[in-house]
């Protein structure tokens, strides 16, 4: 199945792509950006989520995300692209589990493609429970009306097992999925959460006549 | 002396230590073996911290918050005073947003079992020769529950593998103690205000946990027959230096002189 993407903007910009300027950038400590060199890194593929992005210059950033890869969600308004969020694991390049959320049409492409070989290689029997590794060997430079930008190089180079420290979990939360005019109104209860047990009643006094 | 554990001088197995030799065994050859301890990391040193301050505010449910996070930031400082990791002071200052939504969640529960914060539990698994041990965060003897406590930065789905085997050990020395993770995290979710998230094992995880800890333990078992000479096996397992195991300097540094490269 192919990711309905393709469309700039990073929600949660723990770890981004400038397509402008062919640069990686992680959160700096204490804020902003930190430039890193092309990273080699987990990339939760199998919980990868598609949708639409907007990212205005002091705003929060917004999503919303389709309920499945094959089923898009209707269009929120003016200023959203299509885009992904999804997953990435690299204690030497990022410090550990990031987020990696982008609407540029060219991030958008080059992660649709490496999904494409994914999508392939993950129903191999050696494959299985286990999560790709993704390499930036480069950039390709992509001339458009907007001038040029760069497309990232990401290959698949192999496959390992998931550290306990990335979990099998998705990038989103629930309440970012789009569910129609219903889930609007409401805040479902997460799946799987157990609540707090109902409290006891305080114990009788047992008077030593009972016995 | 048969026992291939006991030859080695392994007196005891728990979760973790199985969960590292199936994840990485160089590693836990170097540690369990020839003694290399690694460092405790920043992220176990916060969940130690964070479950310091919930444990005095879930035993005085009439103590403030404030002091509750105040116990969880000494904690964390005693146990992180020397380390230089620069994600240090950035895990710091999140405490008390893990401290305020466990305890907002886990207070529900009311009173755990005034000895019950990390006791410790043993089991034993058939074929083994020693027990496997932990200890538990709390117990709550008036629902039937362990509950164990997990900082997270991302709520999971559900639970993982290596925790599921940590649960497992929990309930099975419970008996018919239903075993519960609470997964919290540093604020509320932006969309729900979900904070934390509590899941709970099924018999049928903790019946398959338990089976996949007795075939680590095995498999470890089996290994350490082979010889009693540490540095022997450390001969027979080549490390994977790019796993994030070996992330921490002092931690690859070590690897490259038991291992050689």
């Amino acid at each position: 199945m192919a990711l309905n993407i393709g469309a700039s903007g990073i929600i949660r910009p723990y770890v981004k792509y400038n397509a402008k300027s062919d640069k990686w950038f992680i959160r700096a400590e204490g804020g902003g950006d930190l430039e890193i060199a092309r990273p080699t890194f987990l990339l939760d593929l199998a919980n990868i989520r598609t949708g639409w992005l907007r990212f205005q210059e002091g705003q929060a950033p917004e999503r919303l995300i389709d309920p499945a890869l094959d089923k898009v969600a209707p269009t929120p308004g003016e200023g959203f692209k299509r885009g992904f969020v999804v997953m990435a694991f690299s204690p030497k390049f990022f410090g550990g589990a990031v987020e990696m959320a982008s609407a540029s049409i060219h991030v958008s492409n080059a992660i649709r493609d490496v999904y494409a070989v994914f999508e392939e290689q993950a129903g191999r029997t050696e494959n299985r429970g286990k999560v790709p590794v993704i390499a930036c060997t480069g950039a390709d430079a992509m001339k458009d009306k907007y001038g040029t930008n760069y497309r990232p190089k990401l290959e698949l180079t192999k496959w390992v097992d998931r550290p306990a420290e990335f979990p099998d979990a998705s990038a989103v939360e629930e309440s970012e999925v789009w569910k129609g005019n219903a889930a609007a109104a409401s805040k479902p209860a997460p799946a799987g959460h157990v609540p707090p047990p109902a409290a006891r009643p305080a114990p009788q006094p047992v008077y030593e006549t009972d016995f | 002396m048969s026992n291939p554990f006991e030859r080695h001088g392994i007196g005891h197995l728990s979760a973790s230590s199985l969960n590292l030799w199936a994840a990485e065994p160089a590693l836990w050859i170097m540690e369990r073996l020839l003694g290399r301890r690694s460092p405790s990391g920043i992220p176990a040193a916060r969940g130690k911290a964070v479950e310091a301050g919930v444990n005095i505010g879930l035993h005085d449910p009439a103590l403030s918050v404030e002091a509750c996070i105040e116990e969880a930031e000494s904690a964390f400082d005693r146990e992180t005073t020397l380390n230089p990791d620069p994600r240090r002071d950035e895990e710091r200052k999140k405490l008390p947003g893990y401290v305020r939504g466990a305890l907002a969640e886990l207070r529900q529960y009311g009173l755990p079992d005034a000895d019950g914060y990390q006791g410790k539990v043993e089991i034993r698994l058939d074929d083994i020769a020693v027990p496997v041990i932990g200890f538990v965060d709390w117990r709550f003897s008036a629902h039937g529950l362990i509950v164990d406590l997990k900082t997270t930065e991302r709520l999971p789905s559900a639970i993982g593998a290596s925790h599921g085997r940590q649960g497992a050990v929990y309930a099975t020395a419970h008996g018919n103690f239903g075993m519960r993770f609470a997964y919290a995290k540093p604020a509320p979710a932006k969309g729900d205000g979900r904070q934390v998230q509590v899941l709970e094992m099924s018999g049928d995880d903790v019946r398959a946990h338990l089976a996949a800890l007795r075939l680590i333990a095995l498999s470890l078992g089996r290994f350490l027959a082979l010889s009693h000479d540490a540095r022997e096996l450390a001969g027979l397992i080549v490390p994977d230096f790019d796993s994030f195991y070996w992330s921490d300097p002092s931690v690859r540094a070590a690897g490259r002189d038991v291992f050689g490269f």
